[in-house]
């Protein structure tokens, strides 16, 4: 079984993530499974209550739910820092208990709050911890945590400082580093980007997709956080106060469904404009008609609706809005800013309404992988858009969160941060999907349904949300998302 | 000069000699109280119950009068340097289990949960992780248990002529050489002041961890400038919830 920790580290990562993902439609098999789990600790606390979860392989799942709910213990019975008062734990269908306890917790990367590293030690050193004890030499360990070091985007001048000698955020950074030291399949993260301030916590929650996505761990995540947890989750697990398990389901299904108030609660009040960015933008209608290069005859290029023109550079970069009557040549020195421009299909239709909400004129501006101007659009076509994304999904309503529901993965990367990171929005398995081809021939079976279900159910909405049938995204049932 | 520095023949030692001789009988306790301390320490912080008895056993121990402990111990081990060694090692013992139990307790429960998740058995973390990170607090008890032990070490004088710098002090009384006194007052508290400026030295070496004076602290400060860390990022947790740690050997 991939949970194997021996068989992770034979196999590739990517051949790993695009078994997981093309075989099972809606998750990978499960990795963990949490099985009528209770805790009741000797003062009669009840922590976690007959909690039942199965935790899938190759992605993120997180635990979210208010202070004292339970989610941290639940996630110290993974590595058995906690022992359950009843039921039990399989790690790849073995049941943890059985298991010597050092080496269980050595095959699990473990990352806190307050990174908690060993403050006597250089940053290399406690990077080089776990694989100390598995016995490498000094060589190899040291040699191995300077990779981790380039990994996790620490500057490899920090290797000889000692902890108190680094921010906050560069500690937490080791301490995702010294988790991942060994190679383990299973890490596990306690409100790990908690006690950072918010602009350092958005880089990290970027390293980690981005450190995710070529790794391909399976990743339990703990946070208080519902935006973090839609952020990171591939599966969701809110948990309410005396650690009963509310709902588990995808980012998008939750938003879309919350299982009752509590949940709904806990989501906020925009869930709906949130839920935009599980939404792609790819098949968005834009048009050229209103942009033009700067010093061009404008001539019939205004648009009764719009009395702007976009002013691009010759290459095609745009420059900014230029006022325009029908009929009358812009001022191309005088030009309103542009704004930030969307990403055409790789960013979400909530990026695009946002752009558009923002620009000077109402309309937003697309561009291409390259910055080039691919169109101009408007709120209206935007909301157009969403209504019809909206009533596609609409057709699977027994299936949320399925493949043939679940746009490829549209959400792939709305970071606008990493463009070369986000130019791959699809999932990287899809790439892999000759390599194996009995996974392939499985993998078919979803496919096919989608392909006689798709073009049925939703005739109108080829473009914004419904992935051709054949479009490996499609396929890939809960994507492991590149960046979000 | 001569008059503080010309020793009395009885004392059977030079003034270089009566130095060694002090802090030789000063020194090997606390060593000792060290090397003994380790493992009761080890032991207490392995079963937590153990230390409120052990701590009452050597407070006890302290309570009583050295002299009581001497004239016991004539009886065993006679007129010898072990006589005043004994009751010193079990003083040093007293000042350095709290300091090591404390010590290693103040390890942040992060750092031990960390160690814990990592695969650490209690052992290893506690020789390889929270020994280490105590070491500050070792070395305040034993920088106390070096000082009192050299003052300690003059009341030997009374049982006989192992007091070193103390059987000194006692010669210049009987031979009303007042000089004496104060060669032997202030050479013990230089000693103690040299001993005490040593084991600070030593405890640089051991923690280039730690932020040492300004200039380091300083330099802490910068680099932790350099990302744009704020107040929130170095603060620990607002979130204080670190369950107690369970032990999983079940
Ligand atoms: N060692 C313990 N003994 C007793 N109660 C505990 C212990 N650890 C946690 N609890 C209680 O169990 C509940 C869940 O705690 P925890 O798992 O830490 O919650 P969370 O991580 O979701 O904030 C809380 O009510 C907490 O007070
Ligand atoms: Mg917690």
């Amino acid at each position: 079984m991939a949970g194997n920790p021996d068989a992770h580290a034979l196999s590739s990562p990517r051949a790993k993530l695009a078994r997981n993902d093309l075989s099972t439609p809606r998750r990978g098999p499960t990795l963990i499974r949490i099985e009528s789990v209770t805790k009741r600790y000797a003062d009669g606390t009840v922590a976690v209550d007959d909690l039942t979860l199965d935790i899938p392989d190759g992605s993120i799942t997180v635990l979210v739910g208010p202070s004292g709910c339970g989610k941290t213990t639940t996630l110290r019975m993974i590595n058995r820092m906690i022992e359950p008062t009843g039921g039990r734990i399989l790690l790849d269908g073995q049941d943890i208990h059985q298991q010597p306890v050092n080496a269980l917790r050595r095959s699990m990367g473990y990352v806190i709050q307050n990174a908690g590293l060993f403050q006597h030690r250089t940053i290399v050193d406690n990077i080089a911890t776990v694989p100390r004890m598995l016995g490498w030499d000094r060589g190899r360990a040291r040699k191995r945590a300077m990779e981790l070091m380039e990994r996790v985007g620490l500057d490899a001048g920090l290797a000889k400082r000692y902890p108190y000698q680094l921010s906050g955020g560069q500690q937490q950074r080791v301490g995702v580093a010294r988790a991942l030291a060994a190679d383990p399949p299973v890490l596990l993260m306690d409100e790990p980007f908690s006690a950072v301030d918010p602009i350092v916590r958005k880089g990290l929650q970027a390293e980690l997709l981005r450190i995710q996505a070529e790794l391909g761990k399976t990743i339990v995540f703990v946070t208080h956080d519902i935006d973090e947890a839609i952020k990171l989750g591939n599966m969701i697990a809110v948990m309410r106060t005396g650690g009963h398990l509310a709902q588990f389901a995808p980012p998008d299904e939750l938003l879309s469904a919350p299982a009752d108030a509590f949940v709904e609660d806990f989501l906020g009040t925009d869930r709906g404009i949130r839920r935009l960015s599980f939404f792609t933008s790819a098949g968005l209608d834009v048009t050229t008609e209103p942009v033009v290069t700067t010093g061009a005859d404008a001539a019939g290029h205004v648009l009764p609706e719009l009395p702007f023109l976009l002013v691009t550079d010759a290459d095609g970069k745009p420059l900014g809005w230029a006022r325009a009557e029908q009929g009358e040549q812009p001022d191309y020195a005088d030009l309103l800013p542009h704004g930030r421009p969307f990403v055409l299909g790789r960013e979400s239709l909530r990026d695009a309404l946002d752009c558009a909400v923002l620009s000077p004129t109402g309309w937003a501006v697309a561009v291409d992988g390259t910055g080039r101007v691919a169109g101009v659009t408007s709120q209206e076509t935007i909301a157009t858009a969403i209504r019809e994304a909206h009533a596609a999904r609409k057709t699977k309503p027994a299936e949320p969160g399925s493949a043939a529901a679940d746009p490829a993965n549209p959400a792939a990367a709305e970071d606008p941060v990493n463009p070369a990171e986000a130019a791959d929005p699809a999932n990287p398995a899809a790439a892999e999907d000759p390599v194996n081809p009995a996974d392939a021939a499985d993998a078919e079976a979803p496919a096919d349904t989608a392909a006689t279900e798709t073009p049925a159910d939703t005739p109108a909405a080829p473009g914004p949300d419904a992935p051709g049938p054949d479009t490996p995204d499609g396929d890939a049932g809960h994507p492991v998302r590149a960046t979000r | 000069m001569s008059a503080y520095f010309d020793i009395p023949s009885d004392l059977q030692h030079s003034y270089l000699g009566l130095i060694a001789l002090h802090l030789q009988e000063a020194l090997l306790p606390v060593l000792f109280g060290l090397l003994i301390a380790l493992p009761i320490a080890l032991v207490c912080a392995r079963f937590g119950w153990l230390y409120p008895p052990v701590l009452w056993v050597t407070t006890v121990l302290y309570a009583i009068p050295s002299l009581a402990f001497f004239v016991v111990l004539l009886d065993y081990t006679g007129d010898s340097t072990t006589t005043v060694e004994i009751p010193l090692t079990v003083y040093s013992l007293v000042l350095l289990v709290p300091a090591i139990v404390e010590g290693t307790r103040a390890v942040s429960p992060d750092t031990v949960a960390a160690a814990t998740a990592m695969g650490f058995g209690s052992l290893r973390r506690f020789v390889q992780v929270e020994l280490p990170i105590a070491v500050p607090a070792i070395m305040a008890g034993l920088r106390l248990a070096a000082v009192s032990s050299i003052s300690l070490v003059s009341v030997g004088a009374i049982i006989g002529n192992e007091g070193a710098l103390g059987n000194l002090l006692h010669d210049g009384q009987i031979y009303h050489r007042n000089p004496l006194i104060v060669t032997s007052v202030v050479t013990t508290a230089l000693l103690a002041i040299v001993v005490d400026g040593l084991l600070v030295g030593l405890q640089v070496l051991l923690t280039p961890w730690q932020p040492h004076g300004r200039r380091a602290a300083r330099r802490a400060r910068t680099a932790a400038a350099v990302e744009p860390a704020t107040e929130a990022e170095l603060r620990p947790g607002q979130e204080a919830d670190a369950p107690v740690l369970e032990d999983a050997a079940r």
